[in-house]
């Protein structure tokens, strides 16, 4: 089972920004482990944030992403208390989804 | 990808050295992976792939030719901001950030030319959500990071040079 995911949500004026921290190893398929076998890909694909109902970000990620993604981003229109919802999906079709509030 | 397989099949190929054959590799999955990142997320359309398919196949196409052949269009710095260090030194974690000023940003990717798939990430950023995004991505080696933006219907790009000392692929 994967890590959980840890989401900062701070709302600064009328903009909210938001850390997401996803532990995930982001193995590129292309690493030759000590064993002399390539390692297998395994990397998260798709990144989906809400805030509440509202979508707030959706991203794509590619192998080239550093091990445990950290993504950083803005909206506007977010309240304090508001809840942040982030999914991720890797290319094992492994899932995870984790909330936090925005403070 | 037949290329690929007639040198694998090629018993003189067992003979050549290792590195070369790497290096022959690399090229080919750099090729594969541009024409794939490309058609993935919807910068090329499948007819101007197919004008340059056999450029694509066959040659190392630089990432400032595709842009080009799909108008990208130079942005002004002060409109798109890309952020990277000038040397890192952990290929395997490199800070991008990329900020946004044209109106009506729809999309945001990042683009690696060193890498053997160019395409690091790709955004959707939502009405309310504003254009800009960090991250951390991996560089092979010493290269150029590009920063892509749809908005309003043109694509904008920027890019800057960077030094790698260790590089993010092991």
């Amino acid at each position: 089972m994967s890590e959980p995911i840890r989401i900062r949500a701070r709302l600064k004026g009328d903009v909210t920004e938001v850390m997401v921290l996803m532990p995930h190893p982001m193995e590129t398929g292309l690493r030759v482990a000590s064993t002399g076998i390539a390692a297998p890909a395994h990397f998260i694909t798709d990144v989906q944030v809400w805030a509440g109902q509202r979508n707030v970000l959706s991203a794509r990620l590619g192998i080239a992403v550093s091990r445990d993604p950290l993504l950083t981003f803005r909206f506007r229109g977010g309240t304090v208390g508001e809840r942040i919802r982030v999914t991720w999906k890797d290319n094992r079709g492994e899932q995870r989804s984790d909330e936090a509030l925005i403070g | 990808m037949s290329v690929w397989c007639a040198m694998r099949s090629d018993p003189v190929a067992g003979l050549c050295n290792v590195r070369q054959r790497r290096a022959e590799r690399r090229q080919l999955l750099f090729s594969g992976g541009l024409s794939a990142a490309l058609v993935g997320c919807g910068l090329f359309s499948p007819q101007v792939l197919w004008a340059m398919n056999g450029e694509i196949s066959f040659n190392a196409v630089s990432i400032a030719d595709a842009l080009r052949s799909m108008g990208a269009i130079q942005a002004v710095p002060a409109q798109l901001i890309l952020r990277v260090p000038e040397v890192a030194e952990d290929g395997a974690l490199v800070p991008v950030s990329v900020e946004c000023l044209l109106p009506g940003a729809q999309e945001i990717f990042i683009v690696v030319d060193v890498n053997p798939d160019p395409l690091a990430a790709q955004f959707n950023v939502p009405a309310g959500t504003e254009p800009f995004v960090a991250t951390r991505i991996k560089l092979a080696g010493d290269g150029t990071v590009y920063a892509v933006v749809r908005a309003e219907g043109r694509i904008y790009s920027t890019s800057r040079a960077m030094k790698v000392t260790v590089g993010g692929c092991g």
